[in-house]
């Protein structure tokens, strides 16, 4: 090093070239490094071997085995095949539960929706900055969420009795609670400067939240609306088999008389609903962003 | 009494970064004053602490004989309410009609329940729409703010501070995101109705020639510091020079007078 640095200009060139040829091998020898495949660490593969474990601990707690599931293809077969042909006698029954079972997930969605929203505000720290504030909503919304709607439907049916208001009341929880999280999220990503501004004309923060706040962020909030009814209508499907209203509750009859003719057609009733409303939201969702 | 009064600000940010040295500047009720100096040289901030936005680490900022620093709730959102402010990237909600944009500078003083469900009392809309039609924008009032060009926004940001009905506006670099043509057409827009309104303005600007034709005085801030404040006249091409020497402006600034001329 010293000697490059000491060179004089005439003495220059001579010694480029030489230095030129051995930073061409650093780089080549450089190159190879990096080129070489690397030895796994000790913590990959630490990690490797705990995911094997845990797989087969689970599979083992739950009675997994191929075999059995190979020796009951053809129960299942058998079991698909009496399916068919789908009882269109059930048909109006269906579909009169299908409408019972979106009106319990329609209505707990909106009442949900609007419930979640002022969650959602104490829930974001740029409305409210005061750490008390937003960590207790953060985590009543953690916890009531962590709850399934199912649990929520078996306290409702025991709190209201059997039927749709209970379904309604265990939807409309389970979509306050989650959407809280969801909109607080948005509304802590939200462009704050016309917030400031409003802020700076003397406008309240209430004002502040209808006329800046959510103008703003209701296309995503809408989005998200709708991709929560799709699951939704889902649950509201399933909560009948605790006796909280909707299509569930003669699915789970029918099952029980072995009338498999009527499970078909009510499962397909069920997909076409359920298809043609993820149809339906993803559409819009497209045009709201 | 002053409108606007400076007395003595400092200001230093968290990262220590001092940005305001002991400035002290007064505005008179009627003035139009521009604030010009090289970037970094505590203009945005001064706006901010005139504004209550930011509170000065040392001295007060009296507006109207009051300190907002001494105010709280209620009483410091009717002072704010007494001063409309314009901000270089406008500040508008982009999804929300021009109309709706302009009330929210009509809401401190709206009632505050019906005023939630965007129900503003026709006195306000009329005041909303007279300002819209006065910078020109009659045919957008029920468009959307963001299908509107820049000029068009900072008219419309212009007319939400302008129907607070202040007394003082202030304006933060309003037309650097403009291209000259259109940044005058602003300026000239502003000051126009700053005059019709009888209000007081401080203008923070970085184009010497706009601060020359609007300003009645000029304020030139260095380094956090008051360089000069003189009435327009007095403020001379070697005073202009000296506040921007070596930012590489001063060539800029005159020769932009030059063709100005």
């Amino acid at each position: 090093m010293t000697a490059t640095q000491e060179k004089t200009p005439r003495e220059a060139p001579a010694q480029a070239s030489g230095e030129h040829a051995d930073r061409a091998a650093v780089r080549r020898e450089e190159i190879d490094r990096l080129a070489r495949l690397r030895r796994p660490s000790w913590g990959t593969i630490a990690g490797a071997v705990g995911i094997v474990a845990l797989l087969g601990w689970s599979s083992s707690s739950t009675g997994f085995n191929a075999p059995a599931l190979i020796a009951g293809g053809p129960h299942i077969a058998d079991f698909v095949s009496r399916m068919f042909p789908p009882n269109l006698e059930e048909l109006p029954v269906a579909i009169e539960l299908m409408i019972e079972t979106l009106g319990i997930a329609i209505t707990g969605t909106v009442f949900g929706v609007l419930l979640a929203v002022p969650l959602a505000l104490l829930a974001s720290r740029n409305i409210f900055p005061q750490p008390w504030i937003r960590d207790t909503a953060r985590v009543v919304i953690n916890v009531v969420r962590a709850i399934p709607e199912l649990m929520w439907a078996l306290l409702f049916v025991s709190a209201v009795g059997l039927g749709a208001f209970a379904g309604t009341l265990a939807i409309m929880v389970g979509t306050t609670f989650g959407v809280a999280r969801l909109f607080a999220d948005i509304f802590e990503t939200a462009d704050m400067r016309a917030w400031d501004a409003a802020a700076a004309t003397g406008a309240r923060k209430s004002q502040r939240v209808t006329w800046v706040l959510l103008p703003q962020q209701l296309p995503t909030m809408a989005s998200y609306t709708l991709l929560v009814l799709d699951g939704n209508v889902r649950a509201a499907s399933l909560l009948g088999l605790v006796g909280a209203g909707g299509i569930g509750m003669e699915l789970n009859q029918q099952l029980r008389l072995f009338e498999y003719g009527s499970v078909m057609t009510i499962v397909l009733v069920v997909l076409v609903v359920v298809m043609s409303l993820d149809f339906v939201s993803s559409y819009v969702r497209k045009r709201f962003v | 009494m002053s409108v606007l009064e400076a007395r003595a600000v400092s200001f230093t940010y968290p990262d220590g970064t001092r940005a305001l040295a002991e400035v002290s500047v007064a505005v008179e009720h009627g003035e139009i004053v521009a604030v010009l100096g090289p970037s970094g040289a505590g203009k945005s901030t001064l706006f901010k602490c005139f504004a209550g936005l930011e509170r000065p680490t040392a001295g007060q900022v009296v507006v109207e004989g009051t300190d907002l620093a001494t105010l709280r709730g209620k009483a410091l959102r009717l002072a704010q309410h007494r001063i409309g402010l314009v901000f270089q990237e406008f500040h508008l909600v982009g999804r929300a009609s021009v109309l709706s944009n302009v009330l929210v500078g009509r809401l401190a003083t709206a009632n505050p329940v019906t005023s939630l469900v965007h129900w503003m009392s026709r006195a306000d809309r009329t005041v909303a729409v007279e300002l819209l039609t006065r910078v020109g924008l009659s045919e957008q009032v029920r468009k959307r703010a963001d299908s509107l060009s820049g000029g068009q926004r900072q008219r419309v940001a212009v007319a939400r501070a302008l129907s607070q009905q202040p007394e003082l506006l202030l304006a933060d670099e309003p037309v650097a995101n403009l291209d000259p043509v259109l940044a005058a057409g602003v300026i000239d827009d502003i000051v126009r109705m700053v005059r019709e309104e009888g209000l007081t303005a401080v203008l923070n600007l970085h184009d010497v020639t706009l601060a020359r034709r609007v300003a009645q005085r000029i304020v030139g801030m260095r380094e956090g510091r008051v360089m000069f404040d003189l009435p327009v006249a007095e403020v001379t091409d070697a005073i202009l020079a000296d506040l921007y020497a070596n930012e590489g402006l001063a060539a800029d600034a005159a020769a932009r007078e030059e063709v100005a001329a």
